[in-house]
């Protein structure tokens, strides 16, 4: 028997407010919403308060971590904290959840800068740190509030983001089996400026002509300080490149499609959804699409339809699950997993 | 790929009546959630990836087909 890193729990948080396809209508005037619904599946987007911070989305979903299982506060040794939407240029974002959170001090704490692929990239570094025996306890957390990013007269990215935060414990369990991996990781830098907030950092700073608010030939306004999506290139990247991974990863397992009890992509949206499953060829009934309520929430969608498949039932203990995360860098992880 | 076949599902994504090579897509409606249609069809039927910026350009079906083959090429 050896040491495997596995996933014990994960719990998440959504913010209270709610922003409905309905809301949505009535700001817009012209909306078609059931168009909108058919092609993205969502119904209502979670959405931060003024003064919610991924931190709050985070350290909520963490406190909800430790009422559900056995791990306590002063057990982690080790905090990943996945976001795109720190609190602070500086310090981590992670070291003040430390304190948030009553975190031991001798528990190491950093954050990690990724999005779709965040949870499948902090997995990666969990079992590396579990197995290599640096940690005992480690703490991942993803959360983030794009939606503090998005123009309201953007509906490309208002009508798919939501905020959310989630926390899953990852230790050791003597085991024969693989329980987290094998891993396939992949980037392309070459689609940076097509999911990216321009302005704001050390290349392109807050000036008033950052602040420039234009409308673009959709009618969608935003400014460099605005979330950008460009939707079609960021389709044709998950096109090309979702299904050679999951290939890929398949390969690095020696499985075939048929061994893989569960399919839990990132939610992007339903329609990428859809293709991706059509094109790489799983059944309907094997494939996660968990979206209506919750919208796309970047780095935690993995970990929610994860916990809400086991809340459902979908999956048990023993069922080995492929985890698939894509989207802004560009970057892409695929793992297996088995429930215990 | 079935030239015809294109046309008439590329009609159904722009809500237009029959389409023709070089009938404007703009008659229909020739949006962000079209352009996704256009490349999960094109996927579809000819496993062509197609660049959301270069399908951006394209003002008629004939268009879509060129850069098609471009793409292929």
């Amino acid at each position: 028997m050896s040491l495997s890193a596995a996933i014990r729990k994960v719990a998440y948080h959504l913010p209270a407010t709610k922003l409905t396809n309905d809301d949505l209508a009535r700001e817009y005037g012209d909306w078609d919403v059931s168009k909108i619904y058919e092609k993205t599946g969502i119904n209502v987007r979670a959405v931060a308060g003024p003064d919610e911070c991924a931190s709050d989305l985070g350290v909520a979903a963490a406190r909800k971590l430790f009422e559900a299982s056995d791990l306590t506060a002063e057990n982690v040794d080790y905090l990943i904290f996945c976001t795109q939407s720190p609190d602070y240029f500086l310090p981590a974002t992670a070291c003040v959840m430390q304190h948030s959170l009553g975190l031991p001090t001798h528990c190491a704490a950093i954050d990690i800068n990724q999005g779709c692929s965040g949870f499948v990239y902090g997995l990666s570094l969990a079992k590396a740190l579990v197995e290599s025996h640096i940690a005992r306890n480690v703490l991942l957390i993803t959360a983030d509030t794009y939606t503090r990013y998005i123009h309201p007269g953007d509906r490309s990215v208002r009508t798919i983001f939501g905020d959310a935060g989630a926390a899953t414990w990852i230790s050791g369990v003597e085991s024969n089996e693989v329980l987290i991996g094998p891993f396939t990781l992949g980037t392309d830098g070459r689609g940076a400026e097509n999911l990216i907030v321009r302005a704001g950092g050390a290349r392109t700073p807050l000036t008033d002509s950052a602040r420039e608010v234009k409308t673009d030939e959709a009618g969608n306004t935003r400014c460099d300080a605005n979330l950008y999506m460009n939707g079609p290139e960021i389709f044709t990247f998950t096109l090309r490149q979702v299904p050679a991974a999951v290939r890929d990863l398949l390969g690095r397992a020696s499985i075939g499609m048929e061994q893989v009890d569960y399919f839990v992509f990132h939610q992007a949206n339903r329609f990428m959804l859809e293709q991706l499953r059509r094109k790489i060829g799983i059944a309907s009934e094997k494939f996660c699409i968990n979206l209506e309520s919750v919208g796309n929430t970047v780095s935690s969608t993995i970990p929610i339809a994860l916990q809400s498949a086991i809340d459902a039932g979908t999956v048990a203990a023993g069922s080995k699950v492929m985890l698939v995360g894509f989207g802004v860098g560009y970057s892409w992880g695929a793992t297996m997993i088995q429930v215990i | 790929m079935d030239q015809q076949r294109f046309l008439t599902e590329l009609a159904g994504i722009l809500e237009a009546g029959p389409l023709t090579l070089d009938r404007p897509l703009t008659d229909g409606n020739w949006d962000s959630v079209a352009m996704l249609s256009t490349i999960a069809l094109v996927d579809e039927l000819c496993d062509v990836s197609l660049s959301g910026r270069d399908l951006s350009q394209c003002t008629t079906p004939k268009d879509i087909l060129d850069l098609i083959e471009r793409t292929k090429a």
